[in-house]
């Protein structure tokens, strides 16, 4: 823990700076392997992220550094921590694939996996019409097999 | 794999938000174009979830009517899903093995229940040899290796991901002592150690602890295997005489309208429960998931006033906490009556 007190700038794709402790910044297990490989640099471009989504992905990361170096006490700060990832996703549709792109890109496991529960989420409920029109996908199926597939879809779930 | 799945989005990313999607809602994503079809009947998506820990505890189950139907029931959607029929040429299969094992349904033996309107005669088969497997990536049944012995009422259970069959009939007449193990990769079964004992009735197996129970009705001589080297040990436990099911390691037993744990000591049994109001229920299951105890289906009666009554009631008794409760949840949507197989699936 002798370098706990290190900043690290983290630079977005506008050239913002962003100032965060070493601990928070290794959080991104990206920047954790550019550190390990020797890169001893304080400012690292995370070229690919906008500042809007990078702060956010800090601000997810910095909680949960928090949190973690909490002792004791830990069923309660985990319920917070599940609490705070709840409100933390519960974002529009764009902002919610901007930080699963970014978490992928930086390799931030625990937002990947609560922005990717946060899709599944949204989408089980919906009908197929919506999902589309929301993800903007294409209907390929031919009629015929469209009514195949919709067939066993009523054979599992009808009474 | 025709287009992505979410557009901008890898598709490793796009498949892990599909992982998270429970199998109950998969039918309906299917609709929604052919690349997510693809991906959802994809071992990869199966192979993600297992690695993301969002694979499912999930019930299938088999009751009288309709015959040859399974249906599956996951607690966290509390809702019920139908199978494509099994295949057998047996009109309605029962006193089968039923168990599950590497995410597969197998339905082993057993004989046909069918019984004639007009004559009362039971026709058809009375113990077969075939062995029936439903794979829910690629949702059909197929046929697998027969087993050795044509058997109905026998014991069926997993032990170290292979499946052992021990006990039962193999005519109206004559009870096997015989017992086979079947491995899924080579898709063979072999001998295994006979049970020390017949008995002239029915058996069930139960895995406890990582160990096979061979339990006959009516008997309270228990036969265990822990490894086919060993082979069966017999032992006069005197447990109840009731339906079992095992929680999390620790066996419960419904026995004269009480629901008991047994104790750390493994001979003692402690009253956690009333069950009197299921005392007039007669051939449920009763079985665990996701750490509680359930009492699937059935039948109730017959009385003076009324014929048999098929159920298809679902209750609950929540095991985990201090006071255990019941509740009812969602009952089966198609399947009711006499429960004829029922086990836990984790895909």
């Amino acid at each position: 823990m002798s370098e706990s007190n290190k900043k690290i700038s983290l630079i977005s794709s506008e050239g913002e700076a962003f100032e965060v402790s070493e601990a928070v910044a290794r959080e991104f297990e990206i920047v954790a392997h550019m550190l390990e490989d020797g890169c001893s640099g304080s400012s690292i471009p995370i070229t690919t992220v906008d500042s809007n989504i990078l702060g956010k992905v800090i601000e997810y990361c910095t909680k949960h550094v928090e949190v973690g170096n909490v002792e004791g006490n830990s069923e309660k700060a985990e319920k917070d921590l599940e609490e705070f990832d709840k409100r933390f996703i519960a974002v529009e549709m764009n902002t919610l694939f901007s930080l699963i792109l970014a978490a992928n890109y930086l390799n931030v496991k625990g937002l990947l996996n609560i922005g990717c529960q946060k899709v599944a989420d949204t989408i089980k409920d919906m009908k197929p019409e919506e999902v589309r029109s929301i993800f903007n996908i294409e209907n390929d199926y031919t009629p015929a097999e469209e009514e195949v597939v919709r067939k066993e879809n009523e054979w599992a779930f009808q009474p | 794999m025709s287009g992505s799945l979410l557009q901008g989005i890898p598709e490793a990313v796009a498949l892990r938000c599909l992982a998270y999607v429970p199998l109950h809602h998969h039918p309906n994503l299917e609709l929604v174009s052919r690349s997510w079809r693809a991906a959802i009947r994809s071992r990869e998506l199966f192979r993600v979830r297992n690695e993301l820990k969002s694979s499912e505890n999930l019930l299938c189950v088999c009751s009288f009517d309709p015959e040859n139907t399974w249906q599956v029931y996951s607690p966290t959607c509390d809702r019920w899903l139908t199978l494509p029929l099994l295949p057998s040429p047996i009109r309605h299969l029962a006193h089968f093995g039923a168990v599950t094992t590497s995410g597969k349904l197998f339905v082993l033996g057993g004989g046909s229940d069918a019984v004639d309107p007009l004559t009362g005669d039971h026709d058809g088969t009375f113990a077969t040899d075939e062995v029936w497997c439903y794979d829910f990536v690629e949702r059909k049944w197929d046929q697998r290796a027969s087993m050795l012995v044509p058997r109905s009422m026998f014991a069926c259970c997993v032990l170290d991901g292979k499946i052992v069959v021990a006990g039962g009939f193999t005519t109206c007449r004559k009870s096997v002592s015989g017992a086979e193990m079947y491995d899924l990769e080579s898709d063979a079964w072999s001998t295994i150690p006979h049970l020390n004992r017949t008995h002239n009735s029915p058996c069930s197996g139960l895995v406890i602890r990582g160990r096979v129970h061979v339990l006959h009705k009516g008997l309270t001589t228990v036969q265990v295997l822990e490894s086919v080297k060993l082979g069966w040990e017999v032992k006069e436990y005197g447990w109840p005489q009731g339906s079992m099911a095992v929680v999390e390691g620790v066996v419960y037993v419904l026995s004269h309208g009480v629901v008991y744990k047994q104790e750390e000591d493994e001979t003692s049994w402690k009253m956690v429960a009333s069950a009197s109001e299921f005392k007039l229920r007669i051939g449920m299951a009763m079985t665990s998931l996701s750490g509680e105890v359930l009492l699937v289906g059935g039948v109730i009666g017959p009385d003076r006033h009324w014929d048999i009554k098929p159920l298809s009631d679902v209750d609950v008794l929540t095991v985990g906490c201090d006071r255990p409760v019941w509740r009812k949840v969602a009952p089966m949507t198609k399947c009711c009556g006499t429960v004829l197989g029922c086990t836990q699936l984790i895909i």
